[in-house]
């Protein structure tokens, strides 16, 4: 007991010293009390054995990962490889997987991972897929929520800083990918000074198959050199336009803190996708010679494959009339949020001291009624007063993105205020606000990004930690904070450590994922080249100086474990079937001088690994996930033999060729 | 364990693993062979001897005597005919070791006779109709 209160001693102490370094004293009521009540700490408290109610995917930012938590808990539960190699699950360094990471550029082993987004049915999330884009080398991704693995990465071409990506229209027919950066397009060898007129923007439209959720990169609208920052589609009434901030609108490209921020009024750009596709229909496109790769997993083979996409069809928006509309908005808006129903389109003005309301509505009325205020080339400019709803006065400082409870309330973060103020959407007044710890970034409510939102947890992502755990060194975590905003006021309940940066979310209530989740892959529709469906397919073929091994592995031994012929300079491919049909009975494995990570194989799958021996001896392979008592018995020998000796390949286990009788 | 419990011949056995508290480690992750006496085999035992063991205070004794009837490994029938071919002997979770033959009629192990092998999600059973009893 003594302890306990110790410790809350300290936890207060550390509370009020965090605050006071927040600098936000003056502009919070101070929600940091709250956490310390017992009630508080049980409505995150999820106890050993239970399940969350939700799931949680929080990008990693510059990890390029997607990590997936539980809410309230903030439990970490996996973290998938997507953009980067994954030396702990073998992604991007097996053979299988390698061709994942392909891109135009070559081979790319990192990436940098932004806005996840479920995949909706009717404007509601379904749990089919998750997609992420990839901030610097333009990709999207398709993850599985049945297995939680990156099934697909499509890169963009003409893209450049794929920022204003990866969101889904309310049936999934698209998602959008737009870019940050404008370039030449094509690229070209000209002086940076001639950026004005000459650098251009696209905007991706990718058509998601209904059935295994492919994407093909439909069309690019071609825009005006401006920065695309963020986007979100229309639903319901505003079902079939999509609309992107923009910012530098003055074309500059260099000193952009300066040179980018003198115009008053930036746009959100409402792209009209439907006309898109008549104006594609009506063959009113050019089509442009791009190379772009274009990877997918194979289900069946286990294996990823590149293709390579060779054009693109472009709709230019400055002369296809009503196909973009330009929307002012104050000071270089970044967040672009929709509201549930579709009628207001919120812009944060990251320099702005209050946020803009669009109203669909009024902008349709407004097109009518040619409500316009000039043109950029091309591309008409909306009379703001014609379009504008309202705006939030005095809601803090630095807004970036809102969210919405599906209750009339959003939920807009401040990054230099380092707050999340709660306002009423129709009404704009400020309802609460409360302060984190430190310059939140994105916010997440699970379902937020749809017509129904649950309007329980909400999630702050934070870019700097400094003081809020202890300290490892110059570099520190960066963290998410859970708040619950169930009642009037918003109560931070807990904050928790992510991996990278995390940089946005989505979430969904856990029963939408956990019954149809994945649990082993059938040995029986395994169909990898290299498959050994049991001991007795196993073997070891020389062709040339390259050596396929298909061996497989079970508790608790590999077959074969004992294997001769090997020769310096061989190329040896280990091609390893788990050959376990239970749930939760991985097996890993990796030699000894091999120039690469170890493989994680789950049950009824065959993953490969090469091995390049370079000195003579007999040299050990080993389980490196402990799957069993036997954990540590589970290993085996390879002799390798001076380059040109004539060692007959042999192969056994327990003596015998396996699976003699 | 499932298996065992879904069958009535194994009841004597499955409330033997529970009196003995070692109702997990024969449902992890194995792999485990586990040689399952059926009930006629506990009656095999002098009057008396099953109650006996089954109270509180012989606990630790019945866990030992369970605990002869696992091996921490995967031993299909032919893997079992390997090792009587090779004069193996099966290292038991008890400590002991047990042998293994093949006779005209079978395989024996500990001098019991398979009966019938069943496979389970984390490992075998094999049914036999005596206790596999440690000399001691």
């Amino acid at each position: 007991m003594k302890k306990y209160i110790l410790y809350f001693m300290s936890f207060i102490g550390l509370v009020v010293f965090a605050s006071s370094c927040g600098g936000n004293n003056g502009s919070s009521n101070n929600g940091g009390s709250g956490v310390l009540s017992s009630s508080m700490a049980e409505q995150a408290y999820v106890a050993p054995g239970e399940y969350d109610d939700f799931y949680a995917f929080i990008s990693g930012g510059f990890s390029g990962q997607l990590a997936v938590y539980g809410l309230p808990s903030g439990r970490l539960f996996r973290v998938i490889p997507v953009f980067s190699q994954d030396p702990e699950k073998g992604y991007g360094y097996n053979e299988e997987t390698k061709a994942m990471l392909n891109t135009s550029y070559g081979f790319v082993p990192w990436g940098d991972s932004h806005h996840p987004d479920i995949s909706q049915t009717n404007g509601e999330i379904d749990g089919r897929w998750i997609f992420i884009n990839e901030n610097n080398t333009p990709r999207i991704a398709r993850i599985s929520l049945k297995t939680f693995e990156t099934e697909e990465i499509i890169e963009i071409p003409n893209s450049a800083g794929n920022h204003s990506s990866s969101f889904v229209t309310e049936n999934s027919e698209y998602v959008v990918a737009g870019t940050r950066f404008s370039v030449p397009i094509p690229q070209k060898d000209i002086p940076i000074s001639e950026y004005k007129g000459n650098f251009k923007g696209s905007l991706s439209f990718l058509k998601i198959d209904q059935e295994h959720g492919d994407m093909d990169l439909s069309f690019q609208i071609r825009m005006p050199g401006f920065d695309y920052d963020l986007s979100h589609p229309g639903r319901g009434k505003s079902h079939g336009w999509f609309f992107f901030t923009t910012y530098n609108t003055e074309e500059a490209s260099t000193l952009m803190e300066v040179n980018a921020s003198q115009n008053d009024k930036d746009f959100i750009a409402a792209v009209n996708w439907k006309k898109a596709e008549e104006y594609i229909k009506a063959g009113k496109f050019t089509t442009e010679k791009v190379k772009y790769a274009h990877n997918k997993w194979n289900d069946a083979t286990h294996t990823a494959k590149t293709t390579w996409g060779k054009e693109v069809k472009v709709l230019d928006a400055s002369t296809l009339p009503g196909l973009v509309y330009f929307m002012p908005t104050p000071k270089s808006p970044h967040g672009c949020d929709v509201t549930p129903d579709g009628e207001y389109i919120i812009g944060s003005g990251k320099l702005a001291a209050e946020l803009t309301a669009h109203s669909f509505t009024k902008m349709i009325k407004a097109i009518e009624d040619k409500a316009f205020d000039g043109e950029a080339y091309g591309i008409p400019i909306l009379k703001y007063d014609a379009i504008n709803a309202g705006s939030v006065k005095q809601a803090g400082l630095g807004p970036l993105h809102t969210e919405f409870d599906g209750k009339g309330n959003a939920y807009t973060t401040f990054f230099i205020s380092s707050e999340v103020v709660k306002w009423k959407l129709g009404t704009w007044e400020v309802l609460d606000r409360k302060p984190v710890y430190y310059s939140v970034g994105h916010l997440m409510i699970p379902g937020g990004n749809s017509r129904k939102p649950f309007g329980k947890y909400m999630v702050a992502m934070n870019k700097i930690t400094k003081d809020r755990y202890l300290p490892t060194g110059p570099e520190v975590c960066q963290s998410a904070q859970l708040f619950d905003i169930s009642g009037d006021k918003m109560k931070l309940i807990l904050d928790f450590p992510t991996i990278g940066e995390p940089h946005y979310a989505a979430g969904c209530p856990a029963d939408l994922l956990m019954g149809k989740t994945t649990k082993i892959f059938k040995l029986e529709e395994n169909k990898h080249p290299y498959a050994a469906l049991t001991e007795a397919d196993t073997k070891v073929v020389r062709k040339g100086n390259e050596v396929h091994i298909n061996m497989t592995m079970i508790r608790s031994h590999f077959a074969p474990d004992n294997i001769e012929g090997i020769k310096v300079g061989d190329k040896v491919f280990f091609h390893v079937t788990n050959l376990e049909q239970d749930y939760d009975v991985p097996h890993g494995i990796s030699m000894i001088g091999a120039n690469t990570s170890e493989l994680l194989i789950m049950p009824g799958r065959t993953e490969t690994f090469i091995w390049e021996p370079k000195l003579v001896g007999v040299w050990p392979f080993y389980c490196t996930d402990f799957c069993s008592a036997l954990h540590q018995e589970m290993q085996g020998y390879v002799r390798v033999s001076p380059k040109g000796s004539n060692t007959p390949i042999k192969y056994t286990l327990d003596d015998d060729i396996p699976g003699a009788e | 364990m499932q298996i065992a419990s879904s069958i009535d011949d194994f009841s004597t056995l499955v409330a033997a693993i529970k009196a003995a508290g070692v109702e997990n480690a024969v449902v992890n992750a194995g792999p485990l062979t586990i040689f399952a006496p059926l009930n006629s085999a506990f009656a095999k035992l002098p009057k008396g001897t099953v109650e006996t063991l089954l109270k509180p205070e012989n606990k630790s004794k019945l866990a030992f005597i369970l605990t002869n009837h696992v091996a921490p490994a995967n031993y299909p029938t032919k893997q079992l005919k390997k090792e009587a071919k090779k004069k193996r002997k099966l290292y038991m979770a008890s400590g002991k070791y047990l042998e293994v033959v093949t006779k005209d009629d079978g395989m024996y192990v500990g001098g019991v006779k398979i009966i019938k092998t069943v496979k389970a999600s984390n490992g075998w059973i094999h049914v036999i109709d005596d206790l596999l009893l440690p000399a001691e």
